[in-house]
C-alpha cells in the first residue's frame, strides 16, 4: 500500500467528516507517534473551527468500555455525531480488541454516529482486513500515514522522476498511455493534469530538479488555455527558459496554436497515429539523452 | 470563462451531500426508490433470480408439507434487499411470511448448535407474533405456548430472572428478555447447548409442536394461506481468531447432518447460510428442497480476455443513478464504467467508490467541476491498494488457480478455514450466467 502523507489524505478525511451520516469508520496505520499526533492536532484544529471536539478515552480506560459508554441505547433518542479517537491496543491485545469491535459493529452502527478514527501501528490494516471482516466491509476510510507524518505537500524527487508530464484533464486519455509507453520504456514519468497539484508544484519542481529532467507539455486548446500552462509558462520565464532550452518538449496532440513562450521550440508532432508511430522514437531518443 | 458565484457552489455542495446520503450504506426495500431491481435487467446480470427461484420452490410445493431451504449471499452483495422482496413476493402471492432477524435472536460469534438455535428460532417467532399488530387473546395464547415449550424442554430460566413469571399466573413472561439474553448472555446459552444436547430428537419434537401451534394460529382467519418462516443473518455467524475453526464447522455439521432438524412440517423455510457452504460442500445442498447462492454482478464475461459485459454495466449504472445524478460527478460516462468495473460488480463496493468520487468532488475549489481521468484512476488505485490488504503472500498460489481455471477448488481440509475466509471477504467471487463460475476481485487480480 502507499504511504500517504496527512496533506494528501487531508482532504479525504474533511469530505469523511463533512458527508454522510451515521456511523463512518476511519482507519488509520500510522506507525510513528509524530504522525498520529499531527493528525490528532489538525483534527482538533479542524473540529474547533466547526464548534465541535474530538472525543476519545480518557487515560487509563479501556477503549471498549469507553465505546460502549459512549452508545446511545435504543430508543433514547439519535445517536450524537461526534467525531471520536481511539487507538488500538499493543499487537498482544489488539486482536482480542478487534474481535470485539467486529462483533459489536452492527450495534455500533445503531447505537452511535459520527465518524470513529481507528488508530493502529504497522500492519493493522492486514490484520484489520482478516480479524475485523464486518467492520472492515463497512470501512468509509482506509489510510496508511507515512512513517514521519509530514504535513508538507508532496514533493517529487530527483531520483524519482525522468520525465515531467503536463496535460489538460481533457487529454486524460492520451496522457495516460503515453506514460504507460514511457514506462514500458523505462522512464519514470510524474504525470500531473491541470486539476491535480497546486499551481505552484511545477514552480517548486523546476526550481529544485530541473537540470536533471525532461518536461513534455501537451499542447491541446484546453491546454493552452488553461490557467495551468499559464503558471508553468511563468515558471518557466522566470527560472529556466534561458538556462536550459532542450529540457523543454511540446508535443502538438491536436491543432492548436503555440503559446509564445514555447514559439521558439520545435514541437514534436503527435496528432495523428502515423505521426505518433514516426515521432515517439525521436522523442525516447532525446528523453534518453542528458540534457544540454 | 467567469469565476463561479458562491452560491452555484454552495448550492453544489448540498446537492453533493444529499447525493453522499443517498449512497448510504444500507438495505433498501423494493418500494424504496434506490431499490433497482437487477431480475429484470437485459442480459440477466446476475444470472439468477434468486427471488423468483426461492419463491417457485415454495410455490410448487402444493403439499401441507412445508419445504425447507437454503439463501446465501456474500457480504454487501445486495442479500438482505433481495429478502426483503422475497418477503413482499409471498405476501404478495398469499403466504404469512415471518422474518426473523438472527442477528437479534442468536450470538453471531459463538458456536451455534441445532438446540440453541431451535429455541433462539421459536422464541422470534413468538416475538415477531406478539409484535404484529393487536394483542389477541390468541397471540398472548402463544407466549403462553412458548412458556410451556421452554418448560418441557428443561430449561432453567430462572438464573435470568425469567423463571419467577412461569410459575406465576397472570405474570407476563417477558419474551423480549428471553431473546436478549439467548443472543447476548454465553453462559445463559451454554447452558441452554448443555441442557438440550442429549435430547435432541425430544427437543425437536418439542419445537415442531410449538411451530406447529404457531401456523394454526396464524392461518387461523384463512386456513389457505400457508405460513413462512425465513431466517436471515445466520451466515454470518463467524469466529474470529481461534474460535474460527470450531464455529464454522459448527455451521456445517447445522446445515448438513443436523439439516433434518431444520425442517419445520407446514411450513416452508429458508434459512440463510455462509455461502461457503454451499460452494465448498456440495452434499450439504442435497439435503434441502432447493438452495440459492446470489451471485455477484457478472460485470464481465468468463473468457481469458475478461470482456466487460456491457448489458451488466448498464444495470449497475442504472442502479447507481437510482441513488441521484452520478453523472454529474464524472467527466465521462467511460469514468463511471471504470468505477462499476474495479468494484468486480460488488453492490456495496461500487457504490463506495461513487462515494468516494463525492467526496473528491466535494472538496474540489469548483465542486461542479466533475472528475478527470486521471483523478478516477488516482481513486480507483487507492481503492485497489486498501481493498488487496487482506490478502496474504501465502494465499497468492491458490488465487491465482482460481483466477486460471474459474473454479473453487479445496486442496486440502486445512485450508478451509482461510479459503471460506477468503470467499466471505469478498476477495473471490462468484458470477453466473447459465451456470455458476468464479474468479477473483479486480484488486485481488492487481495482486497477482
Amino acid at each position: 500500500m502507499t504511504l500517504r502523507t496527512l496533506d494528501d489524505v487531508w482532504d479525504d478525511i474533511v469530505a469523511t467528516l463533512e458527508l454522510g451520516s451515521g456511523l463512518r469508520f476511519v482507519l488509520i496505520e500510522a506507525d510513528s507517534g509524530q504522525a498520529r499526533t499531527n493528525l490528532r492536532r489538525r483534527l482538533q484544529r479542524y473540529l474547533k473551527t466547526q464548534e465541535k471536539s474530538l472525543q476519545s478515552p480518557p487515560a487509563g480506560t479501556n477503549g471498549l468500555d469507553w465505546l460502549s459508554k459512549e452508545q446511545t441505547p435504543p430508543g433514547m433518542g439519535a445517536p450524537s455525531e461526534e467525531t471520536r479517537w481511539l487507538s488500538l491496543p499493543g499487537k498482544s491485545k489488539e486482536r482480542f480488541f478487534l474481535h470485539r469491535l467486529n462483533e459489536g459493529r452492527d450495534n455500533l452502527r445503531r447505537t452511535l454516529g459520527g465518524v470513529l478514527f481507528l488508530i493502529g501501528s504497522r500492519g493493522m490494516l492486514q490484520r484489520l482486513g482478516n480479524d475485523a471482516p464486518d467492520l472492515w466491509s463497512v470501512r468509509e476510510l482506509a489510510v496508511e500515514l507515512d512513517a514521519q507524518g509530514r504535513e508538507e505537500k508532496p514533493q517529487a524527487t530527483a531520483q524519482t522522476y525522468d520525465v515531467y508530464l503536463s496535460y489538460s484533464r481533457y487529454d486524460a486519455s492520451f496522457a495516460i498511455a503515453l506514460r504507460k509507453q514511457m514506462e514500458e520504456d523505462g522512464l519514470r514519468v510524474l504525470e500531473v493534469s491541470d486539476d491535480v497539484l497546486p499551481e505552484y508544484t511545477f514552480y517548486g519542481y523546476i526550481h529544485r530538479f530541473a537540470h536533471l529532467n525532461y518536461y513534455i507539455f501537451l499542447l491541446s486548446p484546453p491546454y493552452v488555455r488553461s490557467k495551468s500552462l499559464a503558471n508553468e509558462m511563468r515558471s518557466i520565464r522566470f527560472y529556466k527558459h534561458a538556462v536550459y532550452p532542450n529540457s523543454f518538449i511540446p508535443l502538438m496532440i491536436r491543432d492548436t496554436v503555440l503559446p509564445p513562450d514555447l514559439r521558439h521550440l520545435a514541437y514534436l508532432d503527435f496528432r495523428t497515429p502515423d505521426k505518433i508511430a514516426a515521432n515517439y522514437p525521436r522523442l525516447l531518443q532525446i528523453l534518453k539523452s542528458p540534457t544540454l | 470563462m467567469t469565476a463561479p458565484k458562491p452560491d452555484d457552489l454552495k448550492k453544489r455542495r448540498q446537492q453533493l451531500r444529499d447525493l453522499a446520503q443517498a449512497l448510504k450504506d444500507e438495505p433498501v426495500g423494493p418500494d424504496d426508490e434506490r431499490y433497482f431491481p437487477f431480475h429484470e435487467a437485459p442480459g440477466e446480470p446476475r444470472g439468477i433470480d434468486a427471488v423468483h427461484a426461492l419463491s417457485a420452490a415454495i410455490e410448487l410445493e402444493a403439499s401441507d408439507k412445508g419445504s425447507c431451504q437454503l439463501f446465501s449471499g456474500f457480504r454487501g452483495s445486495g442479500k438482505s434487499t433481495e429478502l426483503r422482496r422475497l418477503r413482499a413476493v409471498l405476501i404478495e402471492a398469499g403466504y404469512e411470511v415471518i422474518l426473523v432477524e438472527g442477528a437479534r435472536i442468536v450470538n453471531l460469534h459463538q458456536p451455534l448448535e441445532p438446540a440453541d438455535l431451535l429455541v433462539s428460532v421459536a422464541a422470534g417467532v413468538g416475538l415477531a407474533l406478539q409484535e404484529t399488530g393487536n394483542d389477541s387473546p390468541a397471540k398472548q395464547n402463544i407466549v403462553g405456548r412458548l412458556v410451556s415449550f421452554l418448560q418441557n424442554t428443561n430449561v432453567n430460566l430462572t438464573q435470568v430472572n425469567l423463571g419467577a413469571t412461569l410459575d406465576t399466573p397472570g405474570a407476563k413472561f417477558d419474551l423480549g428478555k428471553l431473546v436478549f439474553e439467548i443472543a447476548t448472555n454465553p453462559t445463559f446459552k451454554g447452558q441452554v447447548q448443555n441442557a438440550l444436547r442429549n435430547r435432541l430428537r425430544e427437543l425437536v419434537e418439542q419445537f415442531q409442536s410449538f411451530m406447529d401451534q404457531a401456523r394454526q394460529l396464524i392461518t387461523k382467519k384463512d386456513p389457505a394461506r400457508r405460513p413462512v418462516l425465513i431466517v436471515d443473518d445466520l451466515e454470518k455467524v463467524r469466529g474470529t481468531g481461534p474460535e474460527q475453526d470450531i464455529i464454522q464447522k459448527g455451521m456445517e455439521e447445522l446445515f448438513w447432518q443436523f439439516a433434518w432438524t431444520l425442517r419445520i412440517p407446514g411450513w416452508h423455510v429458508i434459512w440463510t447460510a455462509p455461502p461457503y457452504l454451499q460452494l465448498l460442500n456440495s452434499n450439504v445442498t442435497n439435503e434441502y428442497d432447493a438452495s440459492v447462492v446470489l451471485p455477484m454482478v457478472r460485470v464481465w464475461e468468463n473468457n481469458a480476455e475478461r470482456t466487460p459485459d456491457s448489458q451488466s454495466i448498464s444495470a449497475l449504472k442504472a442502479c447507481l443513478r437510482r441513488r441521484g445524478d452520478v453523472d454529474s460527478l464524472v467527466f465521462k460516462e467511460e469514468l463511471l464504467e471504470r468505477l462499476i468495473l474495479a468494484s468486480s460488480g460488488h453492490l456495496r463496493d461500487s457504490i463506495a467508490l461513487v462515494r468516494d468520487v463525492v467526496k473528491k468532488q466535494y472538496m474540489q475549489k469548483d465542486p461542479r467541476e466533475p472528475l478527470s481521468e486521471y483523478l478516477i484512476e488516482r481513486l480507483v488505485s487507492e481503492y485497489v491498494n486498501t481493498a488487496k490488504r487482506p490478502v496474504y503472500d501465502d494465499d497468492v498460489p491458490w488465487l491465482r488457480s482460481i483466477a486460471e481455471k474459474r473454479e473453487l477448488t479445496l486442496p486440502n481440509q486445512d485450508m478451509l478455514s482461510r479459503v471460506s475466509k477468503l470467499i466471505d471477504t469478498a476477495m473471490v467471487m462468484t458470477y453466473r450466467n447459465g451456470s455458476t463460475w468464479f474468479d477473483v476481485s479486480y484488486p485481488v487480480r492487481q495482486k497477482l
